[in-house]
């Protein structure tokens, strides 16, 4: 048996000729096509340096009777990638080519024509499908601002890349059958060198895009997995305000931070997310028990606050105003049950905030420049001082 | 009468060569003879035309052994073969009384 050599297969499903002039030219080498795995790895036997002519034939499937036809008319079967059927025969003026007829020729390329633009039309669909169940559940700005991550950026740039190919590979297919309507048949190119060049360059860079982007994506996976134990609440540098900052029981270090019993209702943690767009996202979400006077149990005091310092003051207005709107909990829409946002107060020093007041407690959303503050408070202590607090912490660091 | 469109050069060939049955391999080797040797067709084309033909029932299976398969001409077939024969005819007829017999080239 004669040795084996492997080659990436770089073109696109529409590049025919391309990819008939390649194996002929290895063939003319020495090198003989024996099979391609995965549709990407074409694996050559070397053998004598002959003259071999290599057909692609465009087919749903190939059937055991066509591979036997075309057997008895001097064409041997290699391998199937995709649609795209290999065929070779030697040069020999007794074998006729495997196309005679340019109109019917013309024929079995416009299926190949309509399968691309079908694949075109399947990844768009599914991005509309995928955009408008974000758009239905009315958060596409905030998950756009809070979960845009580079690893998107990437994984948009390979389908984009790969629904122009689509379009210009069946433009490409679709010139080839309007020659062949016009009654000429299919002539070697002469250029897949050139062509081969190209999509190794532009294949090579999209290929690394898409593993980075997966590799990223379990990255982030990863490090959700493990973010399970929190690190522990920063004892003196905090984003914004912290529980302790304006109670003033001495007994609230009940609960150790960092826990996360969510079977008793206790909830504590801090941790930091980020995004393209929002790159810090601190958030903290604290619980304490608090000894009461009366009444003569004790009660709960509860603090869920998140700070996302945006890139730019017009992402933070946006993300402010959605937060107002639905609600963001944990990365979940969260339509407010309680009453809307209905005091709005502009601060001195460019801060605006919109605030809600329960029985106990309420919630605001605070924006100054870059940063929109988002805080949910459950206890005694009035949610305006919460807020003052805030806004001081806030006009201070723009100081 | 029924219409039928019009043939490409290759399925009006597989229709002359398939006024009897023949495997896939034998029309091709009827078609060289049919036309002395003027029209070869290859096996692609060839296996087009069979499966477009057979699904408009220009043609039908006569014997299908799994690897290999024979058809003949339908009479719908037939009617569409008389028919293009016909047209050509007409053609031919026109050319030659507008050329009065003189060659092209000529």
């Amino acid at each position: 048996m004669g040795n084996k050599k492997y080659a990436v297969w770089w073109f696109f499903g529409g590049e025919l000729k391309e990819q008939e002039e390649w194996l002929t030219n290895l063939a003319s080498q020495g090198w003989h096509l024996k099979s391609i795995t995965a549709g990407v790895i074409a694996t050559f036997v070397e053998g004598d340096e002959r003259k071999v002519r290599y057909r692609c034939e465009v087919a749903d499937r190939i059937s055991s009777d066509q591979i036997e036809l075309y057997r008895q008319g001097g064409w041997e079967y290699v391998d199937t990638r995709g649609r795209v059927h290999i065929f070779r025969a030697p040069e020999d003026a007794s074998i006729p080519e495997l196309h005679t007829d340019p109109i019917e020729q013309s024929r079995t390329l416009l299926t190949l024509v309509h399968n691309l633009l079908f694949g075109v039309i399947l990844l768009l669909a599914l991005w509309t499908i995928s955009l408008s169940a974000v758009v239905r559940s009315g958060t596409l700005i905030l998950r756009v601002i809070l979960e845009f991550q580079w690893t998107t950026v990437l994984k948009l740039a390979v389908a984009v890349y790969l629904v122009v190919q689509g379009i210009l590979g069946a433009a490409h297919v679709y010139g080839v059958v309007r020659r062949l309507r016009r009654g000429s048949l299919v002539t070697t190119s002469g250029g897949y060198q050139r062509t081969m060049s190209v999509r190794k360059t532009t294949a090579s860079i999209i290929m690394t895009l898409f593993v980075l982007a997966v590799a990223g994506d379990i990255g982030f996976f990863l490090a959700r997995q493990r973010a399970t134990s929190f690190p522990p609440v920063p004892e003196s540098i905090l984003p914004v305000v912290k529980l302790g900052d304006f109670l003033e029981y001495a007994g609230y270090h009940d609960y150790e931070p960092h826990t996360d019993d969510i079977s008793v209702g206790v909830l504590n943690h801090y941790r930091l997310r980020s995004s393209l767009l929002a790159p810090a996202q601190h958030e903290l979400y604290q619980t304490m028990r608090v000894p009461s006077v009366l009444p003569a149990e004790d009660y709960y005091q509860r603090l869920y606050l998140t700070r996302y310092d945006t890139r730019h003051p017009a992402l933070a207005q946006a993300l402010a105003q959605h937060l107002v709107r639905v609600g963001y909990h944990w990365g979940m829409p969260v339509p407010w049950s309680e009453p809307d946002f209905t005091e709005y107060y502009a601060h001195p020093d460019g801060v605006t905030s919109w605030s809600t007041n329960w029985e106990q407690g309420g919630a605001s959303v605070i924006l100054r420049g870059n940063t929109v503050v988002y805080v949910m408070y459950h206890g005694a202590e009035p949610l305006d001082r919460l807020i003052e607090l805030i806004t001081i912490r806030l006009r201070s660091e723009g100081e | 009468m029924a219409e039928y469109g019009l043939m490409t050069e290759a399925m009006y060939y597989v229709c002359l060569a398939l006024r009897e049955p023949l495997h896939g391999y034998a029309v091709m080797a009827a078609v060289d003879d049919i036309s002395r040797g003027r029209v070869r067709m290859g096996p692609g084309t060839l296996y087009g035309v069979l499966t477009r033909m057979q699904k408009d029932k220009l043609i039908a299976l006569e014997e299908d052994d799994g690897r290999r398969k024979a058809y003949r001409l339908t009479a719908q077939g037939l009617v569409a073969l008389q028919q293009e024969t016909e047209r050509l005819r007409a053609m031919l007829e026109d050319g030659d009384r507008l050329l009065g017999g003189e060659k092209l080239g000529q």
